[in-house]
């Protein structure tokens, strides 16, 4: 109580702590701002998006034009904690405009805000928590005995404590507990206004609380030395300059050494070769790896004219394939550098904690390169949308177009997916749908889900797709067109479950959805 | 009188040897530069070379293929790498934030791809140190450790008063002081020194590099002379340290992310795809070069018919369809430039107004000039961008005559189901020398010290406000 009473009066601790509170509140409602914005220009975008596909629907009326003329904003929507650490989102890329053309050609394309900025960076609260803190909490502590000892009242106190260290460990926490407050407060009330999560918040709350725990232990650590206060001062800048800065920038180096990454120049020359070589050679040469990839289309290579839609889309398909093995090594060296880096943050306590809120606010690395993901799985529906039609010269109609797959935010992906019409092949056609939420990587053998044969209104397959996703949270793999469905036993399905399906329903045993890679 | 000062400030520089903090923090600041320096030197030289080569690649591939119909090679396109200039060992500026290279191609306008910031690891935004970083952040902290005692140590110590019984006056005790700071603060630069001589010998320009030179010692003494402001007039130690870490804590960290805050939000710009979204129905306007028989080229084909007195495209003696593609991406390039130079001038716009915090931060000031004078600024990113568009639209308008000069129109319409029209439709690939080689020069000396001119001012400024303070308060000291 006399502690509380002591700080009230003490003007420094007050202005420091002044200050903290201060920095905190402005970087959250900085962080506020930037991601309503950010929410406001996908808004815009989504519906300019939509607005251009329709005119180019009006204006194309075959499926190779439609698809090379058909852009498809993906994007990814800044979480309802990212207000607290932009991370990623500064740097990488969170939307694109991505067309059913070779991908590798659009995926490195980067709408960055102004170069300053991103060099620089953003004023959030991950930085005010875990560069800026650090500095105000040494500012407070390095003093607390020193100035005692300087003022001569540092025995007389100490004797008269009932034990060694009480009187300055209760000041000491006071102040740290004061100062974590002055931090959370600020967050949760962002948290509050942004609508984030209880446990979001809490996290983070911990993350901080933990971190200034840390940097308590170093104040506490150097004032055992009994230096002065502008050695402590300085050796504890000292400290947090070897943690925050220099330890960071060793691990940046020595990960960039560890994991090499192949040029991103190099990709992007290769896959242009790739892509325009096909031109001048023979059809077959294209068509021949487009198979390998494709088998169902096997039968539709032939190709007459020096020009066609589909051996055009092959191509394009056949120039990714080329430079899988260098983009794949590319992402997966960012994975394995961001892997490497988040094993040495360890030794840089600040790097650490502001990895921990990325992670949390969903602007990680891992988060970037699971939207890439997303952009990735998106593109791979969409061509599977345009192949059928392509290579079976389909007749373009409004009704097909309708079933054009569109890009979802995260966890709200879902395709439908509706039988083809090819008797024989039994197989069906992936088009929107398929929850691209939570796929993964490699692909998933079986997944069982009670189908609906009979040829079902497309929208009741959805809601059944929808709501046993949801049921179970059965995570769907790529959805490549070699999905082949077994005709489900249950027939068709009443209209009105096209909503919400009965559980009874969802618990049938269902036929097994196989996938081939 | 001189010699007297001189002597004053070697005792202090004898202090300080003899001091193991003083020591410490100095040797360890040699350390991180020199280190960080020689980190960031074979980085950009490695960037450098290997830029250099693709960029040479880049050509060569476009020279090497066969022939074709000049409408293949627009769509083949071509890469521009943007070298770093030979300073950018001392400061890379923006060149890892935006793409190094830039896919050229009609009809778009790709931005520059593989930002090396997309590369990186995520540790919380210190990360990639460089030397100039290592200046402007971490210098004025070891300035701050050695200095903050300067006058306070002789008043503390009770050495003030005998100081200036004996004659010495607050001024020539200012002045002392401060060509001991300054002295050790100009030595400091000699790592700069040696990177501006290591840039100078891989070809940088004089002038810049002494820029370079001349504008780190003028940020150095802005740094100098607060602290001795504070040391005058502060009579405690650690109060004098406290204010100038707090200062330190505004200037280098806080002010530069309100700088970048504050700009962005009182000066928006549009993203590259709402430009991309917006200027489409601009675009729609000039027409789809690929459709020769869009309603937006009527009247072309009248006035074409009409100059050369025929009733049938095919009579024309050149190509309709290329005329057509030149027409469509004169319209297209205007209506890009337009929305490209819009969106730079926003953005330098924007480079201004955070720059012009440099009066609030001498870390603001620097690091604007710092990129300026390296040649690594968001205007020379602007060049890079410029310079790209004129070899795109250069290349792509010259395979545009191609197309209607030599390229029948006969077998130009017929070339997508015919496969005879499909191989007289392609036309020699001696017409792929009309690329122009493409080499990114650094900005000239000139420009670039005319660009620090304002930063270099603001920390003129900072330096001669703050010693005029300093001067001051010396003539007031009192023991």
């Amino acid at each position: 109580m006399r502690e509380i009473r002591f700080l009230a009066t003490d003007r420094a601790a007050l202005f420091w702590l002044g200050i903290a509170v201060l920095v905190a509140g402005v970087s959250v409602s900085l962080g506020l701002r930037e991601i309503a914005t950010q929410r406001a220009l996908l808004n815009e975008l989504i519906e300019v998006d939509r607005a251009e596909r329709e005119v180019a629907m009006a204006n194309y009326r075959n499926w190779g034009d439609t698809a090379y003329y058909t852009f498809h904003l993906t994007y990814d929507s800044p979480s309802d904690f990212a207000f607290a650490a932009h991370g990623q989102r500064d740097t990488s890329p969170w939307k694109h405009r991505i067309r059913a053309l070779a991908l590798e050609g659009q995926i490195y394309e980067t709408d960055a805000d102004n170069p300053d900025f991103a060099l620089v960076g953003r004023f959030d609260f991950g930085f005010a928590a875990n560069m800026l803190a650090p500095l105000l909490l040494i500012l407070l502590l390095h003093d607390l005995r020193s100035a005692e000892r300087a003022a001569g009242r540092y025995e007389l106190l100490s004797a008269m404590a009932v034990s060694r260290g009480s009187p300055w460990l209760a000041r000491a926490s006071l102040r740290v507990g004061a100062l974590m407050l002055c931090l959370i407060v600020p967050l949760a009330a962002g948290g509050l206004l942004a609508g984030t999560g209880v446990s979001d918040v809490a996290l983070a709350s911990l993350v901080v609380v933990l971190h200034i725990a840390f940097w308590w232990g170093v104040c506490a650590g150097i004032d055992r030395f009994g230096w002065s206060s502008p050695v402590n001062l300085t050796t504890l800048v000292g400290a947090w300059l070897a943690l925050a800065v220099v330890v960071p920038a060793a691990i940046e180096i020595s990960v960039k050494a560890a994991v090499p990454l192949p040029d991103g120049g190099e990709i992007m020359l290769a896959q242009r070769e790739a892509v325009n070589d096909a031109w001048d050679l023979p059809k077959s040469a294209t068509m021949e790896p487009f198979v390998q990839r494709h088998p169902q289309w096997a039968d539709y290579t032939e190709v007459s004219q020096p020009f066609e839609w589909k051996w055009y889309y092959a191509f394009q398909q056949v120039g990714d394939q080329t430079v899988e093995p260098l983009s794949l090594a590319y992402r997966e060296g960012r994975m394995e550098r961001d892997r490497l880096a988040g094993m040495l943050a360890w030794l840089s306590p600040p790097a650490l904690a502001e990895r921990a809120l990325q992670a949390i606010a969903g602007t990680s690395m891992a988060a970037s390169l699971a939207y890439e993901k997303r952009v990735r799985d998106f593109h791979t529906v969409l061509r599977a949308y345009y192949y059928p039609r392509l290579f079976r010269d389909e007749a373009f109609s409004d009704a097909s177009l309708g079933q054009r797959p569109e890009f979802h935010a995260a966890g709200a992906s879902w395709c439908l997916c509706t039988p083809t019409s090819h008797p024989q092949q039994r197989s069906w056609r992936t088009s929107p749908s398929l929850p691209l939420e939570g796929a993964r990587g490699g692909v998933e053998k079986r997944c069982s889900l009670p189908f609906l044969g009979g040829g079902p209104p497309a929208r009741c397959a959805e809601a059944l797709v929808r709501a046993k996703t949801r049921a179970t949270g059965c995570r769907w793999a790529k959805a490549y067109p070699s999905l082949k469905w077994h005709q489900s036993p249950c027939g068709a399905i009443p209209r009105r479950l096209s909503r919400a399906p009965p559980r009874s329903l969802l618990r049938l045993p269902g036929p097994s959805l196989h996938v081939r890679a | 009188m001189t010699k007297r000062l001189f002597a004053m400030a070697r005792e202090e520089w004898r202090l300080w040897l003899r001091s193991r903090l003083a020591l410490c923090t100095l040797l360890i600041f040699a350390l991180l530069v020199t280190s960080t320096g020689i980190a960031t030197a074979l980085r950009m030289s490695s960037e450098h070379r290997e830029r250099t080569e693709q960029q040479a690649v880049a050509e060569e591939t476009f020279l090497a293929q066969p022939d074709r119909h000049p409408h293949r090679m627009v769509h083949y396109g071509h890469y521009v790498f943007r070298v770093p200039p030979p300073l950018a060992m001392i400061d890379p500026g923006v060149d890892s934030v935006t793409g190094q290279s830039m896919f050229l191609e009609g009809h778009r306008q790709n931005t520059a791809m593989f930002a090396d910031a997309r590369a990186s690891v995520e540790l919380g935004g210190f990360e990639v140190l460089t030397a100039a970083l290592v200046y402007q952040l971490f210098l004025p902290l070891l300035l701050i450790a050695i200095g903050h005692g300067l006058i306070i140590r002789e008043r503390e110590e009770n050495t003030l008063a005998p100081l200036l019984a004996q004659g010495v006056t607050g001024v020539e005790l200012y002045a002392a002081k401060g060509i001991a700071l300054a002295g050790v603060a100009l030595a400091l630069l000699l790592p700069l020194a040696v990177m501006c001589a290591a840039a100078i010998g891989q070809g940088a320009a004089l002038r810049a590099s002494a820029g370079v030179m001349g504008l780190y010692t003028l940020y150095v003494l802005a740094w100098c002379s607060p602290i001795l402001l504070v040391s005058t007039l502060v009579r405690s130690r650690s109060l004098a340290v406290g204010v100038l870490t707090l200062f330190w804590l505004v200037a280098a960290l806080i002010v530069p992310r309100i700088a970048v805050e504050s700009s962005s939000a009182a000066i928006p710009t549009l993203s590259k795809l709402e430009t991309d979204l917006s200027m489409q129905a601009e675009l729609r306007k000039v027409g789809d070069g690929h459709d020769a028989g869009a309603p937006a080229f009527r009247q072309l084909q009248a006035n074409l018919l009409a100059q050369y007195n025929v009733d049938r495209l095919e009579e024309l003696p050149i190509n309709f369809r290329g005329v057509v593609s030149e027409v469509a991406e004169a319209g297209l390039t205007e209506v890009m430039n337009r929305y490209a130079e819009q969106r730079m001038a926003l953005e330098a716009r924007q480079a201004h107004f955070a720059a012009s915090f440099g009066w609030l931060s001498p870390v603001v000031a620097a690091s604007a000039g710092s990129r300026a004078l390296s040649g690594t600024d968001l205007a020379t990113h602007h060049r890079f961008l410029r310079e790209a568009e004129a070899v795109r639209i250069d290349f792509v308008q010259s395979l545009n005559r191609a197309h209607a000069e030599q390229v029948a129109h006969g077998d130009d319409i017929n070339r997508s189901v015919d496969s005879e029209s499909e191989q007289r439709a392609r036309i020699s690939a001696r017409n792929w020398n009309a690329l122009d080689e493409f080499s990114f020069q650094p900005t000239a000396a000139g420009e670039r010290l005319a660009r620090a001119g304002t930063p270099m001012a603001m920390l003129f400024a900072w330096v001669l406000m703050l010693t005029a303070a300093g001067i001051l308060a010396a003539r007031k000291m009192r023991p």
